[in-house]
């Protein structure tokens, strides 16, 4: 492709952009999920209402962002690198499950036309088709449910809806828990994450495994 | 208009204290109350100047130009103490005091002639048929019973004919009572209603100050801002008086806890004032000043005004009554006389006429659904879910008042009066009541509710021979019910509205009194209460999810560090 780049920093795998959505994303989730609990009862932090008005300004941040983003996967081709894949597929579970623990090398190489091997291609692909939306249409109607009553559905009982958006919540919770630990599964225990803030990848390959 | 009626007040006080007894209230006149501006002076009136004899001359002097007073006011419920049946089509009987009963002063039955010192006839009568304008003879309206504006022409009234003390006393008063020496003055004071008039009758209601309502007492004759905005004098308080937002047509009163609800915007003018409704001055979506008003006018499709903005009951100087044990009436002391027990400040806590009491001051009212449609019963009826056998005394604790024990006692026991309501019901609101405790009289066989005679002459009044059996016989022959001869005692509660001494604006409710987990509505399904609201399944599945998320991930990283130790290769070759 026309902009890899390769050289000793390695392979440059996270554009600017796709950077910054990461990490404004990773921000607001934090930040949801904090308010979100408050809001659900479950700790005290800025107060119920203060907690109230800014999840949900931070979620339309974050809606407002997901519709750069899904533009920007659209446009650049990037929604490829999460199109499922089998092949693979149980090479990497394999590993994960028993050939890590013996330093076997992973056996699959990151590069700029496949970012993601095939068992995190299919957990992201399920967190952007599943996961989130599902979080922000019931949060949609939660909102419509109070600002604006009139035109809320009275088939549609917000109690469930509320309990879409809550069982939301912690699926997205776990997907961060397992997120947060298996980028330090990388070639070093930071590498990952600094190719996620530099953009390098240091162990990425420049071609297509 | 009303200060120069006032001044004219004092100046002829001033001059009748020389020579008589002035009437002691008419120096109270509350200086706030808002008198509308009139193009009839009464104290000018050369027809009322006197002299009068008796209370009844002055009022056919009222009545020799306002004739249609009487006709007016016949239909009314001040009148016929009958309400408007109900739309609920469960209520078969007639509501209203006359009829129905509570768990104060029981009801009406055998006890017409002492009750009605509070009638507006302004005399006692002894035959409730009086009360319906159709009979013949029929009572009289006593127009200052209203109109005289310290409310102690009423309060003298009471005295003079004679009421039973214990009606509306718990301790037999001794020394002077209140007398109108002078008929000419009062007449010529008379002017619109005034929050002390009216509260003459309605701040005692049910046996004494505060005793039944803990949002209408003595505390709002001249009440500060923060006890009543509404009440509290201007600039502070917009200075109303009970007639402000009760507006009259035809001297009907509107408002009332038999009519209307918490949901109900009055379908009239503008124009035509108030109609003891928030809503009518305050349209159904007020807090349009507030940053947040758009989010508090979200709920007032389910919330009541007075639930947030009455966050307290009896939150001035008067305490009201929270538990009568009827059940421990009829002690005597050592000399076998009736007696009472006070605490230090001198509220009765037991009274041989009427048993023990529990007070309260500044208490959070419960909250239930409400559509303002009471379900109330009467002698004879048969509360459901009353107790079938006999009942343990009440403990020491719950007479004494403990909120908790109080509750403890009557968590089951059935409501002798309760607002119908469910969250599903457009016209239902979460509403503020006071729950009043009691302990009364039943039928021991047929576990009815009974009217008992409390005063009288005869040998059969309650506190006259402390004997229920023949003070229940009268009772329930006068109301026409039948009675086995045997009184038992029961448990039983009752909601009593809570609407007045609205609090200011920075002292309402906020969000966290409701929406946490343990706030006020924890106990009250329906709705949809954010904070509150959860389906536990869910967040015990919710926390297994990460719990079992984090054990793996835990269990990974432990196995990966210790084969860590033996296996040290760099990946990808």
């Amino acid at each position: 492709m026309a902009d890899t780049q390769s050289n000793a920093k390695g392979v440059y795998l996270f554009t600017r952009f796709e950077r910054f959505w990461h990490w404004s994303q990773a921000v607001l989730i934090l930040f949801l999920m904090a308010s979100g609990a408050e809001i659900h009862g479950v700790w005290n932090w800025l107060g119920f209402e203060t907690a109230l008005d800014l999840h949900i300004t931070a979620a339309f941040t974050l809606i407002v962002l997901w519709a750069f983003a899904i533009f920007w996967h659209l446009v650049a081709g990037h929604w490829r690198h999460y199109v499922p894949t089998t092949k693979g597929l149980w090479a990497v579970m394999s590993f994960y499950a028993t050939g890590i623990f013996f330093g076997e090398p992973h056996p699959f190489q990151p590069s700029p036309t496949r970012k993601h091997n095939p068992m995190q291609a299919m957990a992201y692909l399920g967190f952007k088709v599943l996961m989130a939306p599902a979080i922000w249409i019931s949060g949609l109607a939660l909102w419509i449910y109070g600002k604006f009553p009139e035109i809320y559905p009275d088939t549609l009982p917000i109690l469930w809806v509320n309990a879409a958006h809550v069982a939301a919540a912690f699926l997205i919770a776990a997907f961060l828990i397992a997120h947060l630990y298996l980028i330090t599964t990388g070639e070093t225990v930071f590498a990952q994450l600094r190719a996620m803030i530099t953009g390098w990848d240091r162990h990425a390959g420049s071609k297509d495994d | 208009m009303a200060l120069h009626r006032l001044g004219r007040l004092m100046l002829a006080l001033a001059l009748t204290g020389m020579t008589a007894v002035p009437l002691a209230a008419q120096q109270e006149v509350p200086a706030a109350s808002a008198a509308p501006s009139s193009t009839a002076d009464h104290s000018r009136f050369k027809e009322l100047e006197g002299p009068f004899r008796t209370a009844a001359e002055v009022n056919e002097t009222c009545l020799s130009c306002h004739n249609t007073g009487p006709e007016q006011l016949h239909g009314t419920i001040h009148f016929t103490w009958t309400a408007p049946q109900s739309d609920d089509p469960e209520q078969t009987s007639a509501l209203g005091m006359l009829h129905v009963a509570n768990g104060f002063l029981l009801s009406t039955p055998s006890n017409v002639d002492a009750c009605t010192s509070c009638h507006i006839a302004g005399t006692r009568l002894d035959d409730p048929a009086m009360l319906d304008a159709s009979s013949d003879p029929v009572a009289p309206v006593d127009c200052l019973s209203c109109h005289e504006p310290t409310g102690q022409w009423t309060i003298a009234n009471f005295h003079e004919n004679g009421a039973a003390c214990t009606m509306c006393h718990d301790e037999r008063l001794k020394g002077d009572t209140p007398e109108v020496k002078d008929f000419a003055l009062a007449a010529q004071s008379v002017g619109p209603s005034t929050r002390a008039s009216c509260g003459s009758c309605h701040f005692d209601a049910d046996g004494g100050p505060g005793v039944k309502h803990g949002d209408l007492n003595a505390d709002l004759i001249e009440p500060a801002h923060t006890l009543d905005v509404h009440m509290a004098a201007a600039p502070d308080g917009a200075g109303f008086t009970c007639a402000t937002c009760h507006t009259t047509r035809d001297h009907a009163t509107t408002g009332s806890r038999y009519t209307g609800g918490p949901g109900e915007t009055p379908d009239r003018p503008a124009l035509a004032g108030a109609a003891a409704s928030c809503q009518s001055c305050h349209s159904d979506a007020p807090h349009a000043a507030a940053a947040n008003g758009a989010r508090l006018d979200r709920h007032t499709d389910s919330v009541a005004c007075e639930t947030c903005h009455i966050p307290a009951i009896a939150r001035g100087e008067t305490k009201t009554r929270v538990l009568w044990d009827w059940s421990s009436a009829g002690e005597v002391d050592r000399r076998r006389q009736p007696y009472v027990d006070k605490e230090k400040d001198g509220t009765v806590t037991y009274a041989s006429e009427k048993g023990h009491f529990a007070w309260a001051a500044d208490f959070q009212p419960a909250l239930v659904w409400s559509d303002g449609q009471l379900v109330t019963h009467r002698p004879g009826d048969v509360v459901p879910g009353i107790a079938t056998g006999d009942v343990d005394a009440l403990e020491d604790a719950a007479r004494e008042g403990d909120p908790e024990a109080i509750a403890a006692a009557f968590s089951e026991a059935p409501w002798i009066a309760a607002y119908g309501g469910d969250p599903a019901s457009e016209t239902s609101r979460i509403a503020p009541v006071k729950v009043m405790n009691s302990v009364v009289p039943i039928d021991e066989e047929s576990r009815a509710l009974v009217s008992a005679q409390f005063a009288g002459r005869g040998r059969d009044a309650l506190w006259n021979d402390f004997r229920w059996e023949d003070a229940v016989e009268a009772g329930m022959k006068e109301a026409g019910a039948a009675f086995s001869g045997d009184v038992a005692f029961a448990r039983v509660r009752q909601m009593i509205p809570v609407n007045h001494m609205v609090a200011p604006a920075d002292q309402a409710l906020g969000c966290t009194s409701c929406h946490v987990k343990n706030g006020l509505l924890e106990e009250l399904p329906g709705g949809f209460v954010p904070g509150r609201d959860r389906f536990d399944l869910l967040d015990r599945a919710g926390l297994l999810v990460l719990a079992g998320t984090l054990g793996a991930v835990l269990l990974h990283l432990i196995l990966r560090l210790g084969f860590g130790l033996f296996y040290r290769g760099n990946r990808h070759g």
